[in-house]
């Protein structure tokens, strides 16, 4: 009877992480993403905003990010990119969301783009991207132009952008 | 009777993390399908720059005049222009270089030349608001606002011709320099 019941213990505890991962690693989709200039984050490098002697500038600069989606599951898939909060530096002073253009190239399948070419950056989650029927695995561009206004406060300005991959 | 009891809490226990086995795959997909996502951190590093413009008609130098003994109180007013990115206060100094001289090598004391300096349109103070008697210390004319913004004011030099001597242009070379706090 011991016996019987350290089995009856032992097998859900030994299920227990099977059976509560395996089904979620098999079938969810994974997304990946790397800036092309590589490193973790997407550096815009150094900037003026002023010139040495006062002249006002309007700087632009433009950078890449890669986005990869691998999805066995078969389903239709969507991505989204969310910003919660816009750049802000060490002072606390922000950049606008209006000062970020971006657009979508470098497709691999006939998923649609969901987003204008050169739209602006917006607050909240935003679809930028929507599968084939077929949910196919997915790799394109977003490029990226940051427009720094003349006279920006100085600083390193930093802002969280999460990407989504919602299968449906 | 003590050895049920105990197989009847293992009996309960064991039900109970089966259970807990046959749920979690749910919880994990949740209502969607199953979602995934990556978090990347945008940087981009804005460089500081600060500098100072003059605006006067003689350029760099102070020139007061042509000054005729008896005559009335002279002018001669400079802007100076503060562009900055910086997030910190600063103050714009005053020194003077060279003092007046005229054409003919005359000096004109500096106890009988005068200056006032306004406000700044963007917030900044003026430490010479009434007629402020020049030295040749270093001395601060002006405090910019707590957030060190760009600013611009202006600086007015004057003297009391009645206490003027020889005639003639005198010319002073004066450097206003800034400094952050």
């Amino acid at each position: 009877m011991n016996r019987i019941l350290q089995c009856l213990l032992i097998l859900p505890l030994a299920l227990l992480p099977i059976t509560a991962s395996a089904p979620a690693f098999a079938q969810q989709a994974t997304i990946a993403v790397e800036p092309i200039n590589g490193g973790f984050d997407m550096d815009f490098g150094n900037v003026k905003s002023l010139g040495p002697d006062g002249e006002l500038k309007t700087n632009i600069v433009t950078g890449q990010l890669r986005l990869i989606i691998t999805n066995p599951s078969g389903n239709p898939y969507k991505i989204y990119q969310t910003i919660y909060s816009s750049w802000q530096n060490e002072s606390g002073e922000n950049l606008p969301f209006d000062s970020v253009q971006f657009f979508i190239t470098n497709t691999k399948t006939p998923g649609l783009i969901k987003v204008p070419t050169n739209g602006y950056l917006q607050s909240g989650q935003q679809e930028i991207f929507q599968s084939d029927p077929q949910g196919d695995n997915e790799d394109f561009l977003i490029n990226y132009t940051i427009r720094i206004p003349p006279e920006q406060k100085a600083g390193r300005y930093r802002m969280n952008v999460a990407f989504n991959v919602v299968t449906q | 009777m003590k050895h049920s009891s105990f197989r009847s809490k293992i009996l309960i226990a064991s039900l109970l993390l089966f259970a807990l086995t046959l749920h979690a795959p749910t919880a994990s997909f949740g209502q969607a399908g199953g979602t995934a996502n990556q978090t990347v951190y945008f940087i981009i590093t804005i460089d500081p720059a600060f500098s100072l413009e003059l605006k006067s008609s003689e350029g760099g130098n102070v020139t007061i005049g042509p000054v005729l003994p008896n005559g009335g109180t002279v002018l001669q007013t400079q802007e100076v222009i503060i562009h900055t990115n910086q997030t910190s206060p600063y103050r714009i100094k005053q020194i003077v270089q060279d003092s007046f001289v005229n054409e003919r090598g005359v000096t004109l004391p500096l106890s009988k030349v005068k200056y006032t300096v306004t406000n700044g349109l963007n917030g900044g103070s003026s430490n010479a608001s009434g007629p402020t008697q020049l030295t040749d210390q270093e001395t601060v004319i002006f405090t910019s606002n707590s957030r060190g913004d760009a600013d611009r004011f202006t600086i007015s030099y004057f003297v009391d011709e009645k206490k003027i001597i020889a005639a003639g242009k005198y010319h002073a070379r004066i450097d206003i320099r800034g400094e952050r706090s």
